[in-house]
């Protein structure tokens, strides 16, 4: 019999199976999807790739449902565009942004001063310094290109550590801004990418094609959990990863995981495969739905519970007087994504701020590294003035091409609330036969304060440098889903208070435990996947073995 | 080309993508890109999931706007005008007004700026243009026939 059933190959499955693996244990991943080899990425057509998301499960027969909350009665089928069903999830097409979560997150009681009443914070049952030599872990098996102690903004590293490659290179237009944003008292940095800038791994530096989220990598120069931590669990021949395995459900007895139930065909029969630990990492709505399905004993109401997305906006803008930042360059998009990050806003200790806790931003150009049709389909030339065409989408056009520009996106901290939570649709159901989730979310006031806020001042101090404003989306309250997905299975000290303990192992099932973000019991305010893949290592250490 | 537009209403769609995008003496326009030949195989294929919303609101949408309304590109601006502010009058089909008009649009840029393979973008026009090259041009002048990792097959 296998020691662990993991399922989900992605960012935690395939740490998952690394660790124990190399521990010695035998483990068996399950993978819904089927192997994709680099070359089946090319050619890099934003059409197929982007537009029509040609990896990600579909709203018309694969859905998410939504509820709103003042639209409950019309429920809507929306698309689930995070998560991809291919050997190495999501990380096959992630932007691979890997901030840390710092202490501001991991106790955000104490950074939080303002908590609204109606919000549920609580502190994380770790903290920030347990955590770090997990990170560092991280950072080392997946690869990421970065430098340590650039700003004071940036997150903190232990003496005498750096990122295991330097920085990617960075934009053209980074002398300018970070020259802006200085004169504003705010100090931008190059921020950690899990995209190698130079050989690393047996995988090569990245050649700045232009083409990161929603696209796989054809050289493998991003790191995806099949190019690192999956490769070198089945390089151990301990590992056994099974593709086309639909997991419907686990299987407990008693108080104890027995092993789960699965389908290799969308109307065949579920077939049990046994193991005495069974690791779910498949992303946490997906997660909720399958303890939900599985009737994991929730004695509290807590299974879904407390799901958040993090707030995101953008703003864009263009600055009249200064040149294009790559004059003359013959070919678009050609640099590598994201090259500054704006941190300095994490926490704001003002007390004529509307917020306390905020987020942090990633700053691109949009001319050298988004795609044509995103680029073009989202030309505004101003906040009331979107979805430009005629001679406007010329004028836009035009701008982009012979002046600077600079665009931010924002991640923001959110209030965790009960009402905002995952349950099991009565009607629609997915291709296996499983119902599909059925969500309610609608955010905090807070979170839409903080993100007007965060916006507001990076576009004040672009203003003051000479730009002019262009784009601008806040948060909506709405939000019928986003890539940065957390909670649903809160993890706590207190079996009253939440689902999984501080192993990350089900309060009512021993042996079954959670490695992706559903874990979270706040959404903190960064990019979460490194902080999903260093509590992994964390867990899988830890976890007893078998007797 | 197997399509799902009549010749009139190729003709509708033609003036109102040129409007979105017109052809210039400097730039390339909808109607050098081909942008009506990338929608009319797209409304004549059958794999993607909104394809029959589309067909229905083209059919519906191009009908009530009639002939006229969209006989040139300079009448297709102005009728989109009315259309992105949802101000158009005589509108009868069951299609909001703002809702078409954005599926025109993106379905312009797409037919525009998407690689020629599926259609529009003629000879990369657009592309050749504005700067951006073959995708996949990149990696074909070293184009390995292996892939650089290939994972050992799990299924035993």
């Amino acid at each position: 019999m296998t020691d662990a059933i993991i399922v989900g190959s992605g960012a935690g499955g395939g740490t998952a199976a690394s660790v124990l693996a190399r521990r010695g244990w035998q483990v068996t991943v399950l993978e819904k999807g089927g192997h994709h080899n680099a070359d089946d990425f090319l050619p890099y057509d934003e059409l197929n790739f982007h537009t029509r998301r040609a990896l990600i499960p579909h709203a018309a027969d694969d859905p998410n449902i939504y509820l709103a909350g003042e639209h409950a009665d019309q429920p809507t089928r929306v698309e689930r565009w995070w998560t991809a069903n291919l050997v190495g999830g999501s990380t096959m097409i992630w932007d691979a942004n890997v901030p840390r979560y710092t202490r501001e997150d991991f106790e955000v009681l104490s950074y939080l001063r303002d908590v609204p009443a109606d919000a549920d914070m609580v502190n994380w049952p770790w903290t920030y310094d347990e955590f770090q030599p997990c990170f560092g872990r991280a950072e080392t098996e997946w690869g990421v290109s970065g430098k340590a102690r650039q700003s004071p903004a940036q997150e903190p590293v232990r003496p005498g550590y750096d990122y295991p490659m330097p920085p990617l290179r960075p934009h053209a237009s980074t002398q300018f801004l970070m020259a802006a944003f200085d004169r504003a008292g705010m100090r931008p940095y190059l921020g950690p990418r899990a995209i190698n800038s130079g050989n690393y791994g047996g995988r090569p530096a990245c050649p700045f094609c232009g083409f990161n989220q929603f696209f796989g990598c054809a050289v493998n120069s991003r790191a995806s959990s099949a190019n690192t931590v999956l490769r070198s669990a089945l390089d151990t021949g301990r590992c056994e990863l099974r593709t086309g395995h639909c997991v419907t459900r686990v299987v407990h007895e008693g108080g104890q995981v027995r092993g789960v139930l699965y389908k290799t065909e969308p109307d065949g029969a579920e077939e049990f495969l046994a193991a005495p630990r069974v690791f779910v990492s498949i992303q946490p709505i997906e997660s909720a739905r399958l303890f939900l399905h599985s009737q994991v004993p929730d004695p509290n109401a807590l299974v879904g519970r407390y799901l958040t997305y993090h707030p995101h906006g953008t703003a864009e803008l263009t600055f009249p007087l200064q040149p294009v930042w790559v004059d003359g360059a013959a070919y678009q998009p050609r640099t590598a994504i994201g090259s500054l990050q704006v941190r300095d806003l994490y926490t704001v200790d003002d007390p004529a701020a509307p917020v306390s806790k905020v987020g942090k931003f990633s700053v691109y150009d949009p001319y050298t590294c988004t795609p044509p049709i995103r680029l073009v389909k989202g030309a505004a030339l101003g906040p009331d003035h979107r979805q430009v065409w005629g001679e406007e989408l010329h004028r836009y056009l035009q701008e982009l091409r012979t002046q600077g520009g600079v665009s931010f996106s924002f991640t923001g901290e959110a209030m965790s609330m009960y009402d905002n939570r995952v349950e099991l649709d009565p009607e629609v159901v997915d291709p296996w036969g499983v119902p599909a989730a059925r969500i309610h979310y609608r955010h905090h006031p807070y979170d839409l304060a903080a993100t007007g806020y965060a916006l507001d001042r990076v576009v004040r101090v672009m203003t003051d440098a000479g730009g002019e404003l262009r784009g601008y989306e806040p948060q909506p309250a709405q939000n019928p889903g986003y890539g940065h997905v957390h909670g649903t299975l809160r993890a706590g000290a207190d079996p009253g208070a939440s689902v999984l303990g501080p192993d990350c192992q089900s309060h009512t099932v021993s042996g079954l435990y959670v490695l992706d973000t559903a874990f979270f019991p706040t959404a903190g305010a960064s990019n979460p996947t490194l902080t999903l893949l260093a509590n992994a290592y964390r867990v899988c250490e830890q976890v007893p073995a078998p007797a | 080309m197997t399509g799902f537009l009549s010749d009139t209403e190729r003709a509708q769609v033609a003036a109102l993508f040129e409007a979105l995008l017109p052809g210039t003496p400097d730039a390339p326009g909808a109607t050098d890109a081909g942008a009506v030949d990338y929608l009319d195989r797209l409304l004549g294929g059958d794999h993607y999931d909104q394809l029959d919303d589309w067909r229905r609101a083209y059919r519906e949408g191009l009908a009530a706007l009639g002939a006229e309304r969209t006989a040139n590109p300079e009448v297709a601006a102005k009728t989109l005008i009315d259309l992105s502010h949802a101000t158009l009058p005589d509108w009868s089909a069951h299609v909001d007004q703002h809702r078409f008009f954005t599926m025109l649009r993106d379905h312009c840029v797409e037919g525009c700026f998407a690689d020629p393979r599926h259609g529009g973008n003629r000879d990369g026009v657009i592309w050749t243009w504005y700067g951006y090259q073959q995708p996949a041009q990149p990696f074909r002048r070293d184009a390995r026939r292996e892939p650089v990792t290939r994972l050992p097959q799990g299924d035993s």
